[in-house]
């Protein structure tokens, strides 16, 4: 499948849930050294489930692409099927095959989802 | 010298690869010396009294020899290493047991378009011997700022300047020769050390004509050579007073209980079994170059140069970093298009058979604080490239921007 059909590039350019929740539980950055690639994951959450997701960050049209998708997909869900998630899910969300140098680009957003959530869940046992 | 000549162009007919600054292709002359050492020559060098012991020694040192010649060293200056990155690191080493007791801070200066290799072990050294760090800055050209060097070596006790010959992004040639003789006009004590390891495959270099340099590093994979083999050289006066910063076999006279004398240059700085069959390979190289019509590789490489300039400058929405003069630059070539990331870039390129680099080429400093983008796309060219590569790359360039046009 071309990994650039006008579908990645439209989120890309034009990327779903891009902004800031003013009222989020959590916000979290990571980066991918190799590339300078940044995401920031706004996450609220409600009864175990995501109520809502959003993103801000630079990157390349996978890492964007990707963080579009995945928050479109993550809305509502629970919180223990998104830490379920690996990256060939992922790639079955975004429905692109990438190859190994690429899929930390993808995965970016997955990392900062799953660490956002893991670290609500800790405090909220505490 | 013909496309042929390499054999991963006879296994790939179609590809265009323009990542040369990373690392170049190899010649079968160069595979065939490797093998040959292996089949062969095959022993550990120095003191083997046994014949193919004595075969393995000869070739190493008439490798070192060949090299020495090559740059206008004594092969005695000339030490074999893994690379331009250890090359540097030793010469940190031993410049710090060189100053670990004097108390005075001083400065070692860098510039702001050095690789990471060419950053990381004079940051180790500043903090282990508590001196200052400096960084000359660039001008809007792209090019080493002269008035603040002179202005940072007049103002401070710089006692290290490290600079690169050629910048692995921005394709600047600094004159280093030039540039070193002015600083040792005024700080005759500096040491002053120059890192080729992007000069070195495209010009030749002959060190008896620059005899303000003290040490000069760079590496065989970028030449046409195997990995894991590179070159230290040290002006031998330097190198007899230094004391090694890496022991073990090979590098002694006499070991007793709780001490050791080292051995004569340039023994004295490779301890350790050597690359040897790095090194006869790095040798085959510059047998390789002899070969060739050295006005019809300058001519060619400065045609392509001037092409892939023009064809990259004529593109509207690409932003080119890196001299517009073709003397201050060599052929590397980076750049970013507005809206499409460098990875993309590479990627949609590789689906064309045009393998260029994307990143920060170990550059994160003048990446982010000079060119103030977070990565690059970098065409890098070798003698083994033609216009029409150029050409693809140029027209798969403007594809990609129409198919990420809004």
């Amino acid at each position: 499948m071309d990994l650039y059909r006008q579908d990645m590039i439209d989120h890309y350019q034009n990327p779903r849930n891009y902004g800031e929740i003013f009222d989020a539980d959590v916000i979290i950055e990571l980066d991918n050294s190799s590339c300078g690639d940044k995401i920031k994951l706004f996450v609220k959450l409600k009864n175990d489930k995501i109520d809502k997701v959003s993103f801000t960050g630079e990157g390349c049209a996978v890492a964007i692409a990707s963080a579009s998708k995945l928050t479109e997909y993550a809305k509502g869900k629970d919180i223990k099927h998104i830490q379920e998630l690996t990256t060939d899910d992922l790639l079955k969300i975004i429905k692109v095959d990438l190859t190994i140098s690429r899929i930390k680009c993808a995965n970016l957003s997955l990392e900062t989802l799953k660490k956002s959530i893991n670290s609500v869940d800790r405090k909220q046992k505490i | 010298m013909q496309k042929t000549d390499f054999p991963i162009f006879r296994n790939y007919p179609e590809l265009v690869y323009l990542d040369n600054a990373a690392t170049s292709q190899k010649p079968q002359a160069v595979i065939d010396a490797v093998k040959d050492f292996y089949e062969n020559k095959n022993s550990n060098v120095h003191r083997g009294i046994h014949s193919l012991a004595e075969r393995a020694t000869l070739e190493f040192e008439n490798a070192r020899n060949n090299i020495a010649q090559f740059i206008g060293a004594d092969p005695i200056e000339v030490i074999f290493t893994s690379g331009t990155t250890e090359s540097i690191n030793l010469i940190a080493q031993m410049l710090f047991e060189h100053y670990e007791n004097t108390n005075e801070k001083k400065t070692i200066l860098l510039s702001e378009m050095e690789h990471h290799s060419n950053i990381l072990p004079w940051q180790l050294l500043a903090g282990r011997l508590g001196w200052e760090l400096e960084y000359v800055r660039l001008t809007s050209e792209y090019e080493l700022d002269l008035e603040d060097l002179i202005d940072k070596i007049k103002k401070r006790d710089v006692s290290i300047l490290s600079l690169t010959h050629m910048s692995n992004v921005l394709g600047t040639i600094n004159n280093l020769d030039e540039i070193f003789s002015k600083v040792k006009n005024i700080s005759p004590r500096t040491f002053c050390i120059g890192d080729g390891a992007q000069y070195i495959p495209h010009h030749k270099f002959d060190l008896t004509k620059n005899n303000n340099i003290d040490f000069y590093v760079f590496s065989g994979h970028k030449i046409m050579g195997p990995t894991g083999i590179g070159i230290l050289y040290g002006k031998k006066k330097l190198l007899e007073t230094l004391n090694p910063s890496k022991v073990g076999g090979g590098m002694i006279s006499k070991v007793e209980r709780n001490s050791f004398s080292t051995s004569e240059l340039p023994e004295k700085f490779e301890a350790g079994t050597p690359n040897i069959a790095g090194a006869i390979g790095l040798s085959a190289v510059i047998n390789y170059f002899s070969e060739l019509n050295e006005s019809k590789v300058e001519n060619h490489m400065s045609e392509l140069t001037n092409f892939t300039l023009n064809e990259l400058n004529n593109i509207d929405e690409l932003t080119l970093y890196g001299p517009q003069n073709l003397i201050k630059r060599g052929p590397v070539f980076s750049f970013s298009i507005d809206g499409i990331h460098p990875h993309d870039i590479s990627q949609i390129l590789d689906q064309d058979g045009i393998a260029i680099r994307a990143g920060h080429h170990c550059c994160q400093i003048l990446h982010r604080e000079i060119l103030k983008i977070p990565a690059s796309a970098r065409v890098s060219l070798y003698l083994y490239n033609d216009i029409e590569e150029i050409k693809k790359l140029s027209i798969s360039i403007k594809k990609l921007i129409t198919q990420f046009k809004r």
